[in-house]
């Protein structure tokens, strides 16, 4: 089993290595297409803004050799945070951006949730609790316990096809902190830094198989 | 619903070992670096803030093979800081294994790096911090470089650094530092009232109560360094006091 870390030069993939690393695992950072294809499972991390991230992934073939492994081949891709805001049709943090287009929806200020009366400080950052939705094939099926996970965001997802959600949170209103859709999955959330469930859910990943 | 209030260990750098002072002097030795990271990890600690004080006081380039290391022994989420004056430096600690600067002295100095810094890493990874001194009834600003308070106003920092693009503030009360006197209430609720993000508060913490007592304001995380050096609590028995005391926190 190969594992892939998309190193391209926005995200923290050291603690998404040491992650991986710890549960003993030996992940690769990739950045070279001909690298990209030989994964059995790639993610796609991120921390920063959507602009020089979507920048560099649209330069040097890495984006087409990212979408020929997903979406030909089926590899599974977990996406963490900006990696997850990033797969949206529509980004809005400091400036208009298109996205990646993967998973239809746009990503807007937390505070778009709030409905004009502030609910709880934004940005959000700090642990809080996850619910996964029953009955669907995804990594967080059946982990067990309460599930507390830790997020650093000003932006959020909100996806247009209800059928993409897998998990919601709660910061003062309900917001939707994991998607699904065919061999991505991806979480608002850090598994890298949410230590015992956040490595159990990095293993169930490295498990999955999507249908 | 509430989100848990974070409990976040204090880790001063000093040369290459951990040091806990008292009123930002006096320091002590508190230990290795690396260890203390991986036990605070273990206890459940729901963040860590590491500041390089050498860095910080003497300008000396912050010491980055050291966060590096810290950064390698947790699975939580770290915040590091001192002496971050470029936005290169914060990228350094970023690259290092941070995944938020706190900036103080140099944010003050130069307030375009607060700017850069949301708009490289987004507002989420950039506290700014402000050291204040507390004088009767009103807060002085502390300059921690010539140990005494300016005549910059504590409240108008505050919302010039949210508008800059602070995605958290740190009040650190540096009378209290080291002290074990308790959190001010009242200074916390006024704060609170000019911090639309995330307010973490230090300086203070002598026992349980206290910290249970800072819980009556609503802020968003508390950052320990003597009541966790030199006692005998830790992180479980901590979380476990809030929890009997219905408080909101994570589970340990």
């Amino acid at each position: 089993m190969r594992i892939g870390i998309i190193n391209y030069g926005v995200g923290n993939t050291g603690s998404v290595y040491n992650a991986f690393w710890n549960i003993g695992h030996d992940p690769e950072l990739v950045s070279r297409p001909e690298d990209i294809a030989k994964m059995d499972r790639l993610v796609l991390p991120g921390v920063g803004t959507p602009l020089p991230a979507l920048n560099s992934l649209r330069s040097d073939g890495l984006l087409e050799a990212i979408e020929e492994s997903v979406f030909k081949k089926g590899t599974p891709i977990l996406g963490i945070c900006l990696g997850m805001q990033l797969m949206a049709d529509r980004l809005t943090e400091y400036g208009e951006h298109k996205g990646l287009g993967w998973i239809p929806g746009s990503v807007e200020p937390f505070e778009t949730l709030y409905d004009g009366a502030p609910k709880a400080p934004v940005p959000h950052i700090g642990w809080a609790q996850i619910k996964p939705q029953e009955g669907r094939n995804s990594p967080l099926h059946d982990i067990g316990g309460r599930l507390y996970y830790y997020y650093a965001h000003t932006y959020v997802f909100i996806p247009k096809d209800e059928a993409d959600i897998v998990a919601t949170s709660d910061h003062g209103v309900n917001f939707v902190c994991a998607l699904m859709k065919g061999p991505i999955f991806a979480t608002q959330f850090h598994p890298e830094k949410s230590q015992a469930k956040g490595e159990k859910l990095i293993e169930r990943f490295i498990d999955w198989e999507p249908k | 619903m509430t989100s848990p209030v974070r409990i976040i260990p204090s880790l001063l750098l000093s040369g290459d070992r951990l040091v806990k002072g008292v009123g930002y002097k006096d320091y002590r030795d508190a230990g290795s670096p690396a260890s203390s990271a991986r036990i605070y990890d273990a206890q459940g600690a729901d963040e860590l803030s590491f500041l390089d004080i050498d860095a910080s006081k003497k300008g000396n380039p912050p010491k980055l093979d050291i966060l590096k290391a810290v950064a390698a022994e947790c699975a939580t989420p770290l915040t590091f800081g001192g002496g971050i004056n470029t936005l290169e430096l914060a990228s350094a600690a970023i690259a290092g294994g941070a995944d938020k600067v706190s900036m103080t002295t140099t944010a003050f100095e130069n307030p375009t790096l607060i700017t850069q810094v949301a708009e490289r890493f987004g507002r989420q990874a950039c506290m700014v911090g402000v050291d204040v001194f507390e004088d009767g009834n009103r807060l002085a600003f502390y300059d921690h470089r010539r140990d005494e308070c300016t005549s910059a106003s504590v409240e108008e920092w505050i919302l010039e650094a949210q508008r800059l693009g602070a995605g958290e503030i740190r009040i650190s009360f540096v009378n209290r530092e080291g002290r074990r006197s308790g959190f001010p209430i009242d200074h916390m609720r006024a704060l609170r009232k000019l911090i639309s993000v995330p307010m973490i508060i230090e300086g203070g913490a002598g026992n349980l109560d206290d910290v249970d007592a800072a819980f009556d304001v609503e802020i968003d995380g508390l950052i320990l360094g003597t009541m966790l050096v030199f006692s005998d609590n830790n992180i479980v028995q901590i979380k476990r006091h809030l929890e009997a005391r219905k408080r909101t926190i994570r589970p340990w």
